[in-house]
C-alpha cells in the first residue's frame, strides 16, 4: 500500500499551481510586449546575418591584404636594392682607386702619381732623390770611392 | 534557430520580468540573450540551445541586479523615486488584470497572488524555483545554468517553496 508524503503532495500542488499561473501569464501578454519580443527575435537573427557577412568580408580582405603585403614586400626590396647598390658600387670604386701601400706594381704607382698635382710631384721627386742619395752613401761605405765630394757635386747639380 | 526562439521568448520574458519587475529591462535582457546565443552558439547542436540560452539569460539577470545595486548605492537619492515608480507600475498592471473579466475566478486570483509572491522572492531563490518547477530542469542542470553547486540549488529551492507556502496560507486565510 502506497502512502503519499503529505509534504511532497503539498509541494507538488504548489508547483503545479505556480506553473499554471506562469503559463497563463504568458498567454495573456499584451500585444505591445509580443510585438517587441518578435522585434527582438528578428534583431537577433539579423545580427547573425550581419556577422556572417562581416566575416566573409574580413576573409576576403585578408586574402587581398596578403597579396598586397607580398607586393609591398617586393617593392620595398627593390627600392632597398636600388638604394644600396650605388653605395656598394661607390665603395668598390673607392677601393680600386685607393693606392695599395704595399704594392710595387707599375700600374699602382702610375695611378698614385696621376692623382697628385705638380707641386706634390716635385716633392715626391725630391724625396726619391734623397732616398737614392742615401743609398749611394751607404754603398760608398762598402767600396772605395775616389772622392766623397763627387757625390755632393752631383747633388748640387741635380737641385740646380 | 528561429523556431527555437519563438518557443522560448515568452517564457524568457516572464522570467526576466519576475526578476527585474520592469517590462522594458526584461525585454532588453531577452534581446541581449538572444543575440548572444545566435552570435556565439548557433553552430552548436539544437539540443544544447535551451540550457545555453538559460545560462545566458541568468547571467544577464544577475548582471542587471549587480548593476542596479551599484546604481542604487551611487544614486541613493533616486532609489525612493524608482521604488515609487515600480510600485505604481505594479499596481497599474494589477488593476488592469483585476478588471479583466476573465480574471474574476478565484483560481486566477490565486495565480496572480502566486506571481506576486514569486516576484517578491530573492533573485536566486526565484530563478532556482522557476527553472526547476516551471522549466523542468533537473538539480544538476539548474546548477550548471546558475553556476552554483547542487546543494545550493536544493537550498534555494526549498527556501523558495517554504516562502511561497507561507504566502499561500495568508491568501487562503483571506
Amino acid at each position: 500500500m502506497m502512502t503519499h508524503d503529505p509534504v511532497e503532495t503539498d509541494n507538488d500542488k504548489l508547483v503545479d499551481a505556480t506553473s499554471s499561473a506562469l503559463d497563463q501569464s504568458i498567454e495573456s501578454l499584451s500585444p505591445n510586449v509580443q510585438s517587441r519580443l518578435q522585434q527582438a527575435r528578428e534583431n537577433a537573427l539579423n545580427h547573425q546575418t550581419r556577422l556572417k557577412l562581416f566575416a566573409n568580408l574580413c576573409s576576403f580582405f585578408r586574402r587581398q591584404s596578403f597579396t598586397n603585403q607580398a607586393l609591398e614586400a617586393g617593392l620595398a626590396f627593390c627600392l632597398l636594392a636600388l638604394m644600396v647598390f650605388p653605395i656598394i658600387s661607390s665603395i668598390k670604386k673607392t677601393t680600386i682607386e685607393q693606392p695599395l701601400a704595399s704594392s710595387n706594381s707599375a700600374l699602382g704607382e702610375f695611378i698614385l702619381l696621376s692623382n697628385f698635382d705638380d707641386t706634390e710631384l716635385e716633392v715626391i721627386e725630391d724625396i726619391e732623390f734623397a732616398y737614392w742619395l742615401s743609398q749611394e752613401f751607404e754603398n760608398e761605405n762598402d767600396i772605395d770611392r775616389p772622392h766623397n765630394g763627387a757625390l755632393y757635386d752631383n747633388a748640387v747639380q741635380h737641385n740646380g | 534557430m528561429d523556431i527555437f526562439l519563438q518557443q522560448i521568448e515568452k517564457r524568457a520574458f516572464r522570467m526576466a520580468q519576475l526578476a527585474t519587475h520592469c517590462e522594458a529591462d526584461a525585454l532588453d535582457i531577452v534581446q541581449e540573450a538572444m543575440i548572444k546565443l545566435v552570435s556565439n552558439y548557433s553552430h552548436r547542436a539544437p539540443e544544447e540551445w535551451r540550457p545555453l540560452f538559460y545560462k545566458i539569460l541568468e547571467n544577464r539577470i544577475l548582471d542587471w541586479h549587480r548593476k542596479k545595486k551599484v546604481m542604487n548605492k551611487l544614486f541613493f537619492w533616486r532609489k525612493q523615486d524608482q521604488d515609487t515608480n515600480e510600485i505604481e507600475e505594479t499596481t497599474r498592471e494589477a488593476l488592469d488584470y483585476q478588471f479583466n473579466p476573465e480574471s474574476q475566478l478565484v483560481s486566477e486570483q490565486l495565480g496572480e497572488h502566486l506571481l506576486e509572491s514569486i516576484e517578491q522572492l530573492p533573485v536566486k531563490q526565484q530563478q532556482c524555483f522557476v527553472l526547476r518547477s516551471w522549466e523542468g530542469l533537473s538539480t544538476k542542470e539548474t546548477a550548471e545554468v546558475m553556476k552554483i553547486n547542487e546543494n545550493s540549488v536544493k537550498t534555494h529551492y526549498s527556501r523558495a517553496i517554504s516562502k511561497l507556502k507561507q504566502q499561500q496560507e495568508t491568501f487562503d486565510i483571506r
